[in-house]
């Protein structure tokens, strides 16, 4: 019965450490390596035609600032369509689009019925695909603001006939809000300005975050577009690019602002849709990735490592379990208890703080040394996910069984905050 | 009372004593933010580049 326990709980350590040795890998290039990715030269000679996609719900308080944004795109404006999908918001989101779109002709408006609205942004963006008519599609949340050249950097990659899609930085506007807000800036510092940029240094596979982003568009039809089954489409578009043979690369120069959730509660629920998501795209995904033949060795460890990364708070609970009772069960004059007690603890020592280790290095290479000192908080939101993840897994695995799903879409809601830090003007804010 | 009484209540201090030690930064820095946070992103980094390439290709 106790080499039973044993042999799991040495492969939990095993599984625990190919993630600890990828943190630290990722850190390390973050760090040194940046040969990889060339500061951006701008391109005349190629320049496509770009839609960018908006889907609005209910975004009144957001949506006038990010669309003031878009018409101040540095991008030649005759190459430029802004489509803005209007999902059946109840509020003034309507009105506010219905401006701009009368003011700029780049602007085009989409409305769903109140009917149709709130299930989900899917099926928002692929209606927008349909009206689209530019070479490439991009997508930007309603909330998001981003530099006004980030067009040029996106597009230049596609230059490459190999590269379907493009994924750009993402940086936390309301930082200073809340605790929340403040975890969720360092979360993005470390998954953005380290892990993505490694990814993308070392040829992995960098992951298409459904947002500040874009795809070829022959690629995204070829593919059908979004699924509206999957709760993380930007995961699952992720995985249908890379083993439709194309690559996806992060450019860490393109950056945007976003607006942070605020609370707990609306942590808790974004995590959950992402941590459910990435759970359903892992069961979708991992086969066809071991068996791909258009994904390099390295893409496919990557990918794989990629597709489990929400098991990993649910291995960590269940190590702690088994090793407490692994001690507790056997003598200490066993073998194993020696051989176990030595790798917990180096485990303990390194392993546990490769993330925040990868966090602290991104606020370095920021410049930010200031900020590394709430990274100990990072711990409250790693439990926090613990508990989240352990949920998501048992519903999904309940929805398997029973064969359907009991999910309900919950959209992230905003509330217009770090508008002083950008200088937004009233009539940006839909006053 | 037995020494070993002690172990549990001297165990539970050290722990307190080790989360105060580990989160203590983080408390000072909340309650006085001296971060500038939000990085400040850059407007435009790429009109410059062009204005620069117009000035060569003259």
């Amino acid at each position: 019965m106790i080499w039973i326990l044993n042999l799991i709980l040495v492969l939990l350590i095993a599984v625990m450490s190919a993630y600890l040795i990828r943190h630290y890998i990722f850190t390390l290039t973050a760090l040194y390596y940046r040969g990889g990715q060339p500061s951006f030269i701008p391109s005349r000679s190629y320049q496509p035609t770009v839609s960018i996609l908006i889907p609005a719900h209910n975004e009144e308080k957001v949506i006038g600032r990010s669309l003031q944004r878009t018409i101040e795109l540095t991008y030649p404006r005759e190459k430029l369509e802004i489509i803005v999908i209007d999902d059946g918001s109840t509020d003034q989101t309507s009105e506010i689009v219905e401006s701009f779109a009368r003011e700029y002709e780049q602007i085009k408006v989409i409305h769903r019925t109140k009917g149709e609205g709130g299930r989900g942004k899917s099926i928002v963006l692929n209606e927008g695909l349909k009206h689209a008519t530019g070479e490439v599609i991009f997508c930007f949340d309603a909330d998001y603001y981003p530099q006004r050249d980030i067009i040029e950097k996106l597009t230049a990659y596609f230059v490459d006939p190999k590269v379907g899609a493009v994924q750009g930085r993402v940086t936390v506007l309301n930082e200073p809000s809340t605790l929340v807000t403040r975890l969720v800036a360092l979360e993005r510092i470390g998954g953005y300005r380290v892990d993505q940029l490694a990814r993308d240094d070392l040829r992995l596979i960098p992951q298409f975050g459904g947002t500040v982003g874009g795809f070829r568009r022959d690629l995204l039809e070829s593919l059908g577009g979004w699924d509206p089954k999957m709760l993380a489409e930007d995961t699952d578009l992720t995985f249908r690019a890379y083993l439709a043979g194309y690559k996806i690369r992060y450019i860490n120069e393109a950056e945007c602002y976003e607006e942070a959730v605020e609370t707990w509660q609306s942590y808790g629920h974004q995590r959950y849709r992402w941590a459910r998501g990435h759970m359903q795209a892992a069961f979708r995904h991992l086969w066809p990735l071991i068996r791909s033949q258009n994904l390099s060795l390295r893409e496919k460890i990557d990918g794989f490592l990629l597709l489990n990364v929400y098991f990993m708070p649910l291995f960590v609970v269940l190590a702690w379990i088994l090793g407490a009772t692994s001690f507790s069960i056997q003598s200490s004059e066993s073998t194993t208890f020696y051989l176990f007690l030595p790798s917990i603890f180096i485990y303990s020592a390194i392993g546990n703080f490769a993330p925040f280790f990868e966090v602290g290095i991104g606020a370095y290479l920021d410049g930010r040394e200031r900020i590394c000192r709430l990274i100990p908080l990072l711990l409250i939101a790693f439990l926090f996910n613990v508990v989240i993840c352990t949920k998501a897994f048992f519903d999904i695995c309940i929805s398997k069984i029973v064969g359907r799903s009991s999910y309900k879409w919950t959209k992230t809601s905003h509330r217009g905050s770090g508008n002083d830090f950008i200088n937004v003007s009233d009539k940006e804010k839909g006053k | 009372m037995p020494p070993w009484r002690w172990i549990p209540v001297l165990l539970f201090l050290a722990l307190c004593g080790l989360a105060v030690l580990i989160l203590l930064p983080s408390i000072l820095e909340l309650s006085n933010p001296k971060d500038k946070g939000p990085r400040q992103i850059p407007e435009t980094t790429t009109e410059d580049d062009a204005e620069e390439d117009d000035k060569l290709e003259k």
